[in-house]
């Protein structure tokens, strides 16, 4: 039986998600749970960068979601941005919500894919919580 | 003679930007909006996190005029978006709400950043103003915007839109014809 978490313990839930995903690929130097309208809803990241990052993600993905029209197609999945030090991907989670890591340049793009991609399916369920308690 | 601009509309969150574009646009509107949250979603079920984009032609008597209209988040935490919009832009249109005096101080701060970036001419549209005839005095004195026009108009009404920017086509006509003499005089 599943039961319905507390805005508290969905962002607990979320933060361990993302705790999951720092062990399983040591190369990442932050992560977040960015809301489509720009707020940070869960983070490992210190916390002056997560309202910038949380805006940043959210007007980024949204021009995204306008490339993935110009290829045909509704809803952008993920935009990799790759850089001088690194990476910085952004995984959709559902429509309202995107997942954004930073990462090493040493890191496995394919595998930081697989690994985000199965917390985006745990995150997934905890966004509408997460939502209500970022913005109260 | 044929003339491109670049419009940037700003104003605070729920001040009317994307309905205005979307009114005067000749083309259908390109948006980015997202659902609100939190105490925003009290106010609209939409806001705009990226930028938006729209075009306005007028032609008459051998000119040719396009307006590029770009629309820009205006929540605080989306003002990177702001520097980002605002490069080479040729007009700057403010959006004041007049039926919510608690947001003109951001309109000030908004109308500020942009003056900045920019001496470019500038237009202070206030919107919903509804029968008040002393709120463009109020507005002035609330949003001192350096060297701005002031006007009052309905975003809803395509017209009343297309003639707020043409005001503002004006006064970028003005400062292309004059060049640079034009901006020493408004400085």
């Amino acid at each position: 039986m599943t039961t319905v978490p507390t805005e508290i313990e969905a962002v607990e839930q979320a933060e361990s998600i993302l705790a999951d995903l720092h062990i399983s690929l040591p190369m990442l130097t932050g992560s977040l749970v960015a809301s489509a309208d720009g707020h940070a809803l869960a983070a490992e990241l210190d916390e002056e960068r997560q309202r910038s990052l949380a805006a940043i993600v959210a007007s980024s993905f949204a021009l995204g979601q306008k490339l993935a029209q110009v290829g045909g197609s509704d809803e952008a999945e993920e935009m990799v941005v790759r850089h001088g030090k690194g990476y910085v991907a952004i995984f959709a989670v559902g429509p309202s919500a995107a997942l954004v890591v930073l990462a090493m340049d040493t890191i496995n793009l394919g595998m930081l894919k697989h690994r985000a991609e199965s917390a985006v399916e745990r995150l997934g369920p905890l966004v509408p919580m997460l939502a209500r308690r970022a913005t109260s | 003679m044929n003339f491109t601009f670049k419009v940037v509309v700003a104003g605070p969150f729920a001040s009317g930007k994307t309905t205005m574009i979307a009114a005067s646009s000749d083309d259908p509107l390109v948006g980015t909006e997202a659902p609100t949250t939190g105490e925003e979603a009290v106010v609209k079920a939409m806001t705009t996190v990226g930028m938006e984009f729209g075009t306005l032609r007028h032609e008459s008597d051998g000119l040719t005029v396009e307006l590029s209209l770009y629309g820009v988040p205006g929540q605080e935490r989306f003002s990177f978006m702001w520097d980002i919009v605002s490069v080479g832009m040729d007009g700057f249109f403010l959006l004041v709400d007049a039926s919510r005096p608690e947001t003109w101080q951001t309109s000030a701060n908004i109308g500020e950043h942009f003056r900045g970036q920019s001496s470019c001419p500038i237009v202070v549209g206030i919107n919903r103003a509804g029968d008040d005839t002393e709120v463009i005095e109020k507005v002035q004195n609330e949003v001192p915007i350096p060297g701005a026009t002031y006007i009052t108009f309905d975003v809803v009404s395509p017209t009343s839109a297309q003639n707020a920017l043409a005001e503002l086509l004006l006064l970028m006509l003005e400062a292309e014809l004059l060049g640079p003499a034009a901006n020493e005089m408004a400085a």
